[in-house]
């Protein structure tokens, strides 16, 4: 009889911390390291995550800290509280608390998508842009099954409607969210995250940020897991190109954009694009440049240099190379266009005009990658076939 | 030689859709070479309309106006403008022209495409300012000038035209007296030596009377009575439409 | 002594167009002089002058040659020679207008036909651009054509618009009036477009609204040149009427000038310079208001047939200023034209107009 009641007692035990511990998530977030990201970091405090956005200075962004919480947990505390409690630095980057895990977002890029299919977190999903943005069938399709409200962008955000989806919160992106969206949505008091993947001057960097979004909804586990594969192939791919190109040889030049309205705007030698151009082992001509972000030059200037080139990436608007040299004849010139080695980055487009290499590009850049050393360098990856890139014809 | 003929004109002005406004109805009247025609008329009567009907800037509603044997309406702005020459009472605005500019601008219906000036049309405009006396302001701009000496130019503007009419709404309205009577007198002199008809509408009355050849009366119904400053009875009538007592007047 | 001081005026006169003639020849081999490339000054009159040697495919000319051959000859003269026309064409509109309608605020933007062209690149660039891949492909011309086209036809609906009212209305500042209100209307649709447009598209349109001279290639230029010269040539026969107008309307009447003729012509020349300009250079903005007081200033006169080539070629040396400080900044950058049009102008204009003791009037 005793022994019943010591196996009962043990199943109560059992039982019962199960409970607790699965009742208002009382599962411990754990903290993750940030490896290439320079616009986020993660600490740890006991009972909270706290997820600092810290915008590179130049930019002009105010850094702000959230602090994740669990919902059960410290009820009725104000950030400042929050501040003091865990010797929070004092510095002038805001403190928020958002409560995890998210259960409602409201993404207003499409850049945020993608990560919550891989992340299963496709009821997460509350609120978007416009549908018509949106490349991925597969979200298009929840969105018009579900009929979740589209909820505009900047100047045309409908508050109204992101009232009435209230608890959710919107995921805004930090370059955009400073002055049309987050004062408006900070008036009436909606939650709103800034995620600064866009600063990211790294392919990597950028693509961390999927372990930004896991950890706001609960996933911050399974974003890391989905993250290192993705980064173990990248560098997998990197360290190839590394080792298969010898001082000797030849690494192609590459020249982005064209001319338009007397400018050629060319992305800048310390950025995203250029980074991937060396991991590729591709020879960007404005490596040298100090620019993170955009180069916009004469567009006598940006030909002068075009001529060197031997490939040709990137034309928005254009789809054929006869448009390119209808956009301006004097194009023709160019090695890289009499060679026909103008690429464009828009193999995956719905006839709406949404692009996938800024959708799904982002966050997956093992495939730029995996492309742009394959039209570098071809013999390094036979038999690959091109994801988000097509030669123009 | 009559220059001007007025037949049954009907005068107003036309509201777009809304129909016409008349103001003076069954009209004639006309004008013959060398002589001036004073027009008087109390306030708002209708003597602008008339002036600027029978100038061409205003369609008439009804009725014909004939230069000599051409309808005015038939003529094209330019043969028109080298018949009749206005001067309003307006001051102009163009501040920075010089009074030379103004005066060879009135050869405009006679002058090159250009614009440019022969010979010829540099002396009219040379005569044109000794008749109006007006030589040495010939390269003063018009914001030097004063009221009086830029009405003197206006005229000899309208001079250099060589119409065969000039035709004056109220242009010594703005003028202090020794102008008025200045002007006035020029007028005078210009029909008698050039031959040029002038129509000329006032409100000063006396020197109306003293220099008119022949004196249109319209009164506050639009009707225009025709007459001379040496008419008594006609004098009379022109004192009762603009009810002055006798002896307020000299005429 | 009032012969003298005619005389005196003569040559004073002559003695200003020669400076400005010089002015802007020494501007313009300025402009294709310098630039953000550098060309050593030898190079850059061998290339001009005789071209016969650069031009053949054969001639054994190194990569960095043939580099600079086509800079010169493809981007900085037609660049020189778009900013030359844009320059004489705004400043002739600007003239026009501001006799037209007495106003010294005039500009060729007044009659809506800028926010008429602006409307059309609008419609064009947020609504079928980047989409329309599909639909443009199926041209015979390309997006940059349509996006010229979309300049010349929106401009033209609005003239056409403003000259059908201008038959019926007499009086000129109601047509000031009536312009303006389709400037409003045309630019409130522009804002439409863009608070539906997707920012990438908006980003493209934005660019255009800077305004600049360097997007044209000699293609282009055979198109604006022909059109350009016969609205000046337009304007020219103009001249007489015009200044007739300068003593108000109806004293013009009075002189033989054929006021609604006239008045729709001055109005189409304006429009189609304007128009043109617009379409192939985007906005510019300033030249066509400021240039025209520059000539009133400088020449002291309100004759237009002084202010017609003063305004050509003040409009023209203004133009290739604007240019050529634009592209000041060191490697390859550039800066917005109207930004450069405006801040470059404004204190001249502003000194111009202190100085010359104005009246009553500004004519």
């Amino acid at each position: 009889m005793l022994f019943k009641v010591r196996e009962l007692l043990k199943k109560v035990l059992i039982g019962s911390s199960f409970l607790l511990l699965s009742v208002g998530n009382l599962l411990p977030l754990t903290a993750l390291s940030v490896e290439y990201a320079e616009g986020f970091s993660v600490e740890e405090r006991p009972g909270l995550i706290l997820l600092n956005v810290h915008p590179p200075e130049s930019e002009g962004y105010n850094s702000i800290s959230y602090a994740l919480v669990g919902r059960d947990k410290f009820q009725g505390l104000t950030a400042d509280q929050l501040r003091e409690r865990f010797s929070i630095e004092a510095n002038e980057s805001e403190l928020q608390i958002i409560r995890t895990p998210i259960t409602q977002l409201i993404p207003l890029s499409t850049t945020f998508l993608p990560p919550l299919l891989w992340l299963d977190l496709d009821d997460v999903l509350s609120g978007v842009d416009k549908v018509d943005y949106i490349y991925s069938q597969k979200l298009r399709d929840i969105i018009n099954k579900r009929s979740i409200p589209q909820v505009g962008n900047g100047p045309s955000l409908d508050m109204e409607r992101i009232v009435q989806l209230q608890p959710a919160v919107v995921m805004a992106n930090i370059t955009q969210g400073e002055w049309n969206v987050v004062p408006k949505l900070k008036d009436a008091s909606i939650p709103v995250v800034l995620n600064g993947d866009y600063l990211e001057t790294t392919p990597l960097g950028r693509a961390e940020w999927i372990k930004f979004i896991g950890l706001l909804c609960g996933k911050g586990e399974e974003a890391e897991e989905h993250f290192d594969s993705m980064a173990d192939r990248y560098t997998g791919l990197q360290q190839m190109v590394q080792a298969e190109l010898s001082e000797n040889t030849k690494r192609p030049k590459v020249v982005m954009n064209r001319p338009m309205n007397g400018r050629w705007v060319v992305p800048g030698g310390e950025g995203y694009m250029a980074q991937f151009i060396e991991d590729a082992g591709g020879d960007y001509l404005w490596s040298s440049d100090s620019h993170s972000s955009s180069l916009v030059l004469d567009a006598e200037a940006g030909f002068m240099k075009a001529r060197l080139a031997d490939l040709w990436l990137h034309q928005y608007g254009i789809t054929s190379l006869q448009e390119l040299s209808q956009a301006d004849s004097r194009l023709r010139r160019l090695k890289a266009f009499q060679s026909k080695q103008v690429i464009n980055n828009d193999a995956r487009t719905t006839e709406a005009g949404s692009n996938d290499f800024y959708e799904s590009g982002p966050y997956q850049p093992d495939l730029i990658l995996a492309d742009l050393i394959s039209l570098f360098h071809p013999s390094l990856l036979p038999g690959h076939s091109l994801h988000y890139y097509r030669f123009l014809e | 030689m009559k220059v001007l003929d007025a037949r049954s004109i009907h005068t107003g002005y036309r509201h777009g859709f809304r129909g016409a406004v008349t103001i003076s109805e069954h009209l004639s009247a006309s004008i013959f070479s060398g002589e001036v025609v004073g027009l008087v008329g109390p306030n708002g009567c209708g003597k602008s309309t008339l002036l600027r009907s029978l100038s061409g800037l205003q369609s008439v509603l009804d009725g014909k106006v004939y230069i000599g044997e051409t309808e005015i309406s038939h003529m094209s702005p330019l043969e028109r403008a080298r018949k009749i020459s206005v001067v309003l009472t307006e001051r102009v605005h163009a501040g920075h022209l010089k009074a030379d500019t103004i005066v060879s601008l009135g050869r405009y219906p006679h002058s090159r495409f250009s614009g440019g000036l022969t010979a010829h049309d540099r002396y009219v405009v040379e005569r044109s300012f000794s008749a109006v006396g007006a030589e040495s302001l010939r390269y003063r701009t018009i914001d030097e000038l004063s009221d009086g000496e830029l009405q003197k130019v206006m005229v000899a503007r309208a001079l250099a035209q060589e119409p065969q009419i000039i035709m004056m709404d109220e242009p010594t309205a703005f003028l202090d007296v020794t102008r008025k009577v200045e002007l006035m007198d020029l007028l005078e002199t210009i029909t008698r030596t050039q031959g040029t008809a002038v129509l000329v509408s006032s409100h000063d009355l006396e020197l109306l009377m003293r220099i008119s050849t022949r004196v249109w009366l319209m009164d506050e119904s639009g009707r225009l009575h025709k007459g001379t400053p040496q008419d008594s009875e006609f004098k009379s009538l022109i004192r009762n439409v603009f009810r002055i007592p006798a002896h307020y007047v000299s005429f | 002594m009032k012969q003298g001081l005619q005389k005196h005026s003569k040559t004073g006169i002559i003695l200003r167009f020669l400076l400005i003639l010089g002015a802007a020849f020494f501007l313009f081999a300025l402009d294709v002089f310098k630039g953000s490339v550098d060309i050593p000054l030898e190079r850059v009159l061998g290339i001009l002058f005789s071209p016969a040697d650069w031009l053949s495919e054969t001639s054994g000319l190194g990569l960095e040659q043939t580099g600079q051959r086509d800079i010169i000859l493809l981007f900085r003269l037609p660049r020189a020679v778009t900013a030359l026309l844009a320059g004489m064409g705004l400043a002739l509109s600007g003239l026009f207008m501001q006799t037209l309608f007495r106003n010294p605020l005039a500009g060729p933007s007044v009659l809506g036909i800028n926010a008429g062209a602006n409307l059309g690149v609008a419609l064009v660039v947020l609504v079928l651009g980047g989409a329309a891949g599909g639909f443009v492909a199926a041209l015979p011309f390309g997006m940059k054509a349509l996006v010229t086209g979309a300049a010349v036809v929106g401009a033209g609906a609005v003239l056409g618009v403003v000259l059908l009212v201008s038959r019926f209305i007499g009086s000129v500042t109601l047509l000031l009036l009536v312009g303006l209100m389709f400037g409003y209307l045309a630019n409130s649709l522009v804002t439409l477009l863009i608070h539906f447009s997707a920012a990438g598209r908006v980003q493209a349109y934005l660019q255009w609204t800077f305004g600049s001279f360097g997007a044209t290639t000699w293609k282009d230029i055979y198109i604006m040149m022909p059109v350009i010269g016969a609205a000046i040539l337009l304007g020219i026969l103009l001249i007489k009427p015009l200044n007739a107008l300068l003593l108000g309307e109806e004293y013009a009447r009075s002189m033989g000038v054929a006021l609604i003729r006239v008045r729709m012509t001055v109005i189409m020349v304006g429009a189609l310079l304007a128009g043109v300009v617009t379409a192939f250079c985007g906005p510019v903005t300033f030249v066509g208001v400021a240039v025209p007081h520059l000539a009133r200033g400088i020449f002291r006169t309100a004759d237009h047939r002084t202010l017609v080539p003063a305004s050509l070629l003040l409009g023209g040396a203004t133009a290739l200023t604007a240019d050529i400080v634009s592209h000041l900044p060191g490697q390859g950058g550039i800066l917005p034209l109207n930004s450069v049009t405006a801040l470059l102008g404004v204190p001249v204009v502003v000194w111009v107009l202190i100085r010359s003791r104005t009246g009553r009037s500004f004519v």
